[in-house]
């Protein structure tokens, strides 16, 4: 009888312990959600930006027919990734695309002054500045969920409630800035 | 962002009930002194025998309850709506989205909004030459980051994303909502403090009689107004006490982790503390929001016990000496590297044709190499080599001619593509329809025919902050005979005016005037509407004697040989 009561007192610890990891784990898994939520809304900013730019493009850049179409390739495989690692490829191949764009339109300095161009410019760099923001905010995210996943106890029954590490997402910086000179010491 | 959610929760509350428990001991021993100054009062005229009892229990009680009630009156209406009143005071606008200066700050501020997690932070830009910015947050959660239109014309976009990160980790850190609190309570009576000051001064200096009859008839009034703001102010001086100069080292490292450039920051910081702060009649009493003292004061700037405790600003060489720290870089280099932003010539340029929404209208079909090509816009025409002798055809008319017969590709040749024009605003000079076009960044309305400028009014203001255009030689010649003539000639009579202009915006008829006392240019100006019109080059010259008149780097060489490129 003694037995069964401590039996029962333990499974209902071990039941309410459940409950807390589970509810702990559920909420970092909202936040990289939300997190991914704002890459996704960026990325799509940045595919729509594109089209218009390679149109105001056009009119001046005619002999760079290739790279326009690259760039259009580049977006059109972009827009169809689904998954993490999917759009981290396609995304960074975009990335490539776009640099190749921007290099050979600096031959063209009436472009440059084009007020269409310039203002797309602005709008793909506060894009590029989002999608890098986003990304650091989401990778945080991950590292806190992916942490307690992986930590002490809860990693002996998240695999058991459908928790798995999330993937990091990492994509190269469309302006090549020299590497940051920073020191925090 | 270093800070969680609940913890910033838990340092607002701490916040509002330190403030608030700081108000009522404050009005507590204001209450009993006053209290206790009355009765002596009384007392040594009608019992000078009987030493008056100074403190009994009932009126300690009594006092609590008056100091109670005082506190929560001033709580309550200081902190009602603080994020309005404070960006009224500061006569801060939202921006004005078709202006590519403004724009460019709302991207930098949805930028920091999406590091902080999708943080709620509107944008303000206060309408001064000044160069400063602030960041407010009130309980609700809504902040804002409000930078001057100074700073905005004259900081390039990585100085502008790392200032804008600076105001974002005051926000994120919690740091803005007790400068918010604490300005609303005590910054908004400084204010009004300064301003009398101010006024009597200027009396005192006028002398005239009448004022002086005035001033003795509000001297009484005004003295204990003067009374009670002075002590509301030593209020704020102690709370200061508060504000630890560490918050400002704290938000500038954020920054750099958030924008990972120490240089940007050190620029701007740089610029800002080399240039005039101001903004607007605003006092220091509201210094705490501003990421620099708006007043220039020697205590910002020095070292020591009595300035760490009363300053909210640490001085600006030690926070340059950390962030040039972390970029192993020093005064020197940053001096020498901060190179004068480039100029480009005035240029009117038609307003960027959407930027997702409405692609350029390809209706134009061309006849060129033994072919017809197309449909184009008419920008693609242009760069695609059309000459007024080629064949063209519209789509939606289907005849062929040639460019040099239709109307609009005659503008678009002569380099005049025309913005989006409205029907109802028309030339006040000509009748010609006004097109709308950016100058140097700010929407305004163009005649293509005589050339002159329809703005508003602030337009005008933010086009006078702007240092981006080099002027027509002509323009410095013609401005600076017209300032040695002004003062020698006798004022125009405006009141004599009788070929008053039609406002292009509301019909209304306008005032022919000078543009202030200072920059007597004579415009036309709608008293309804705030609307200005400026004939053909007279926006250039007013604009090269305000820069004139701040000093800047432009008027340091010769001004009548055009600048090199
Ligand atoms: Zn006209
Ligand atoms: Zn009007």
């Amino acid at each position: 009888m003694v037995i069964l009561f401590i039996l029962f007192v333990i499974l209902i610890v071990i039941a309410l312990w459940l409950m807390g990891v589970y509810n702990g784990l559920v909420q970092l898994k909202m936040r990289v959600k939300n997190g991914w939520a704002q890459i996704d809304v960026q990325l799509k900013r940045r595919h729509d930006l594109i089209p218009n730019l390679v149109e105001t493009a056009k009119g001046y850049m005619k002999f760079e027919r290739e790279t326009l179409e690259n760039v259009i390739k580049a977006r059109t495989q972009a827009t169809q990734a689904t998954t993490v690692k999917d759009k981290e490829g396609a995304e960074n191949i975009l990335t490539g695309a776009l640099r190749s764009l921007f290099a050979v339109a600096e031959k063209y300095p009436d472009l440059k002054a084009n007020q269409n161009m310039l203002a797309l410019q602005e709008e793909l760099t506060s894009t590029e500045n989002k999608i890098a923001f986003a990304r650091q905010y989401y990778n945080d995210e991950v590292t806190r969920y992916n942490t307690s996943v992986k930590s002490f106890p809860a990693n002996t029954v998240a695999p058991m409630l459908g928790f798995a590490p999330e993937e990091f997402f990492e994509l190269k910086d469309l302006a090549e800035k020299e590497p940051p000179k920073v020191s925090f010491t | 962002m270093p800070y969680s959610f609940t913890e910033i929760e838990k340092e607002k509350s701490w916040v509002i009930k330190f403030v608030f428990a700081f108000l009522l001991v404050f009005y507590f021993f204001a209450a009993q002194l006053l209290w206790v100054v009355t009765k002596l009062f009384f007392n040594d005229f009608y019992l000078p025998a009987k030493i008056p009892q100074l403190f009994s229990f009932r009126e300690l009680i009594i006092v609590s309850i008056v100091a109670l009630a005082v506190a929560s009156l001033h709580w309550y209406y200081s902190t009602r709506n603080m994020i309005a009143d404070l960006t009224g005071m500061l006569d801060a606008r939202p921006p004005d989205l078709k202006d590519t200066y403004h724009k460019k700050l709302q991207n930098v501020v949805d930028e920091v909004s999406v590091a902080t997690g999708g943080k709620n932070i509107s944008c303000y830009v206060v309408p001064s030459s000044g160069m400063n910015a602030f960041a407010i947050s009130d309980f609700e959660g809504n902040s804002v980051i409000g930078v001057t239109e100074g700073l905005l014309s004259r900081i390039s976009r990585s100085q502008l994303e790392a200032v804008i990160g600076h105001e974002a980790a005051h926000i994120a850190s919690g740091d803005s909502f007790s400068t918010t609190v604490i300005c609303s309570l005590f910054g908004i009576y400084g204010a009004l403090l300064e301003g009398i000051n101010k006024i009597t001064l200027r009396r005192s200096g006028d002398g005239s009689e009448e004022r002086i009859s005035v001033g003795a008839r509000f001297g009484a009034y005004l003295l204990v107004v003067y009374m009670v703001l002075l002590v509301i102010k030593g209020a704020n001086y102690l709370l200061n006490l508060f504000i630890s100069r560490q918050r400002e080292y704290r938000a500038d490292a954020v920054a750099v982790r958030l924008t990972r450039d120490p240089l940007a920051l050190s620029e701007a910081l740089y610029l800002i503390s080399r240039g005039w702060r101001g903004v607007g009649v605003i006092p220091g009493s509201l210094s705490p929001i501003f990421i620099m003292t708006p007043d220039t004061d020697g205590l910002e700037e020095s070292e020591g016990v009595f300035s760490d405790l009363f300053s909210t600003h640490p001085p600006v060489k030690n926070r340059l000496k950390i962030l040039l720290g972390m970029a192993h870089s020093d005064l020197g280099s940053l001096k020498s590297g901060i190179k004068e932003r480039a100029r480009t010539p005035v240029e009117e340029v038609p307003v960027a044709a959407g930027i997702s929404s409405a692609a350029p209208v390809k209706d134009w079909l061309f006849y060129k190499d033994s072919s017809w090509q197309g449909p184009f816009a008419i920008e693609d025409l242009i760069s695609s080599g059309l000459n007024p002798a080629s064949w063209v055809s519209n789509i939606n008319e289907g005849i062929i001619r040639q460019a040099a017969e239709s109307s609009s590709l005659t503008d678009a040749l002569k380099g005049r593509i025309p913005g989006p024009t409205k029907p109802e605003n028309v030339c006040p000079k000509c009748d010609q329809p006004l097109s709308e076009v950016l100058y140097e960044g700010a929407p305004v309305m163009k005649c293509h025919y005589c050339g002159g400028i329809a703005s508003g009014r602030d337009v005008a203001a933010r086009v006078l902050a702007r240092e981006d255009y080099s002027f027509h030689v002509e323009t410095a010649v013609v401005a600076e005979a017209l300032m040695k003539s002004h003062w020698a000639a006798n004022p125009p009579n405006f009141f004599a005016v009788t070929d008053r202009l039609t406002c292009p915006v509301c019909k209304n008829k306008m005032d022919r005037g000078f543009f202030t006392y200072g920059l007597p240019i004579v415009i036309d100006r709608c008293v309804k509407c705030g609307n200005i019109w400026f004939d053909k080059g007279e926006l250039e010259i007013l604009q090269y004697l305000t820069e004139k008149n701040r000093g800047t780097s432009y008027y340091k060489r010769d001004v009548s040989k055009p600048l090199e490129k």
